[in-house]
């Protein structure tokens, strides 16, 4: 029993440690928020459009802290979850996954140069170049 | 092993591919499979489905499940995509030639409705574009009880897919229309006519629903099933003199045996879903086609729980043959004596042709996801046959009849 109540306090700790995840869009994008599913669709290649009609391109983070927080809170899928996924949207011919391009630095820069773009990074990387429109 | 050196060179070009494939109009992926599979008997061999013509007994063996598949994608414009697709598996021929699965020019008129022509892959099953793919499925294969029924992967011709957003879900429609070939175990070559079907899914939330139906011009040519079709019209032509009711029963027979542009359908629903650890999946499918081919009725069930990397899962499968049987148009009693001997033989070669499938399947397996795009998965099957009906296995030993068999695999998925 203690060794349970301490399994779940250090899962709780971990949890609260956890970096809070903002999904960012181009502040010229016209969007202003995003449901999780409707974010979900976007980077599980289910959709391929903003609710406002606007193509959107979503850009993912390299492998870390951030995409799992990411996978599990918004996607609901673990790593493997997503890889599987992709193999099956792939291999029928429906999409292939978002572009890697590095940390929440990267993907900030990529969506704050390309109004279709769409991304998640830390919270505490949030600046005036982009604009949040989920937190998770 | 040297039956295994195209699937070494398929590889090694695949992988230099994807090293040189640094242009991004042009993507390489690629999926495989490493499987060993043995049975608790010799009495019959263990295959996967109608097209593998060696199979697997007591000794362990590699062939029923290796595989590797190569996928090259060109986006010529942004509306304008090419894809091939080649799967080198063990075939009829018993080798690893690799064949060509996917070669198809895909035009997206708007972000939701596509056209494809070329060769696509059929999209009969649930599972049907990635049942290869043993990263992307559960269990070691799909159940051989439902896939096993329709051995066409992919049809020459031409489909369309429309998404259709409805609220936050997304219904796919798909129409298609071509022609499917096959080869199947023995002598038969199969050629699926005028093609035509339907396929539709509907994604919400973490469940996927599919339904489909399809129907075709089936045409089985196989030297053997010409030699019995010959030899029943034979008899019709010897007995007329004595009976012509007995002989017109016998043609009408051998014309109803004859796979020959015969209609033919396939239809079936499922549903899948993943979310918060739970794994369900599910299928029920009808097979109808006025021939030799029998008419079977499947469907299975898998339940899976995601602990971590650990998916253990829990699948059972069943298929039953619908007709009536064939050969009951041969009387063999109240009969001339000297007739009795003749009818009794070609009862028996009719009964033999016709081919069913009784079957079911419990399995029990776990799936390991040891590496970011690698799984290890370990799998035990309880198959249960019935005495006087067909099923999956083949090289069948007489005391072979009635039997249950435990299949076990062992095999490592990958993607890149």
């Amino acid at each position: 029993m203690k060794i349970i109540f301490a399994m779940t306090a250090s899962l709780l700790l971990t949890v609260a440690q956890a970096a809070d995840v903002a999904v960012v869009v181009n502040p010229k994008a016209g969007v202003d928020s995003l449901s999780p599913e409707q974010i979900a669709n976007l980077f599980l290649g289910k959709a391929t459009s903003f609710p406002n009609g606007a193509a959107a391109t979503p850009v993912d983070q390299n492998e870390g802290p951030v995409r799992d927080e990411f996978d599990s809170k918004v996607l609901k899928k673990d790593a493997a979850g997503v890889k599987a996924h992709w193999a099956k949207m792939q291999f029928t011919g429906k999409g292939n996954p978002p572009k890697e391009v590095g940390g929440s630095a990267d993907v900030k820069k990529q969506v704050a140069g390309n109004p279709n773009a769409i991304g998640y990074i830390e919270k505490s990387a949030v600046d005036g170049t982009v604009k949040v429109v989920g937190s998770f | 092993m040297a039956i295994f050196r195209p699937l070494t060179i398929l590889c090694v070009a695949a992988l230099s591919a994807h090293a040189l494939a640094d242009d991004s109009a042009l993507t390489l992926s690629g999926f495989g499979t490493v499987g060993a599979v043995e049975t608790n008997t010799n009495d019959a061999k263990y295959v996967t489905g109608t097209v593998q013509s060696s199979g697997v007994g007591k000794s362990l063996d590699f062939g029923v499940d290796t595989k590797l598949g190569v996928q090259a994608g060109y986006k010529a414009t942004p509306s304008l995509t090419a894809t091939l697709q080649l799967l080198s598996t063990k075939n009829r021929d018993n080798n690893f030639n690799p064949g060509v699965e996917w070669a198809n020019v895909k035009y997206d008129l708007t972000s939701n409705f596509a056209i494809r022509g070329g060769r696509i892959g059929a999209p009969f099953f649930l599972v049907s574009d990635f049942r290869n793919v043993g990263y992307a499925n559960t269990w070691v294969r799909p159940p051989v009880e439902v896939y096993g029924q329709v051995p066409i992967s992919s049809i020459d011709g031409i489909d369309a897919i429309w998404r259709v957003p409805v609220g936050e879900n997304t219904l796919t429609v798909q129409p298609y229309y071509g022609t499917g070939r096959f080869k199947l175990i023995g002598d038969r070559d199969g050629k699926a006519k005028n093609t035509s079907g339907l396929n539709m899914t509907y994604e919400m939330d973490s469940w996927t629903f599919r339904g489909g139906y399809t129907a075709t011009s089936l045409t089985v040519a196989s030297p053997s099933e010409t030699a019995l079709l010959g030899a029943i019209n034979q008899t019709a032509a010897a007995v007329a003199p004595l009976s012509p009711a007995l002989s017109g029963s016998l043609t009408g027979l051998a014309n109803n045996l004859n796979v020959s542009s015969k209609h033919s359908t396939f239809a079936g629903v499922g549903a899948s879903y993943d979310a918060g650890g739970l794994v369900f999946q599910s299928e029920y499918t009808q097979r109808r086609t006025d021939s030799l081919v029998a008419n079977t009725n499947a469907w299975y069930a898998t339940f899976g729980y995601h602990f971590g990397n650990f998916t253990p899962y829990l699948s059972y499968a069943k298929i039953a043959t619908q007709d009536r049987h064939q050969e009951d148009a041969i009387p063999t009693s109240g009969l001339p004596a000297p007739l009795l001997p003749v009818m009794g033989a070609l009862h028996a070669a009719v009964a033999g042709a016709v081919e069913g499938y009784d079957q079911h399947n419990t399995t029990l397996g776990v799936r390991w996801n040891a590496y970011k795009n690698l799984d290890l998965k370990l799998q035990y099957e309880r198959i249960e046959t019935e005495a006087g009906k067909g099923n999956y296995f083949i090289q069948a030993t007489p005391s072979f009849a009635g039997s249950s068999v435990n299949v076990y695999s062992l095999a490592a998925d990958f993607v890149f």
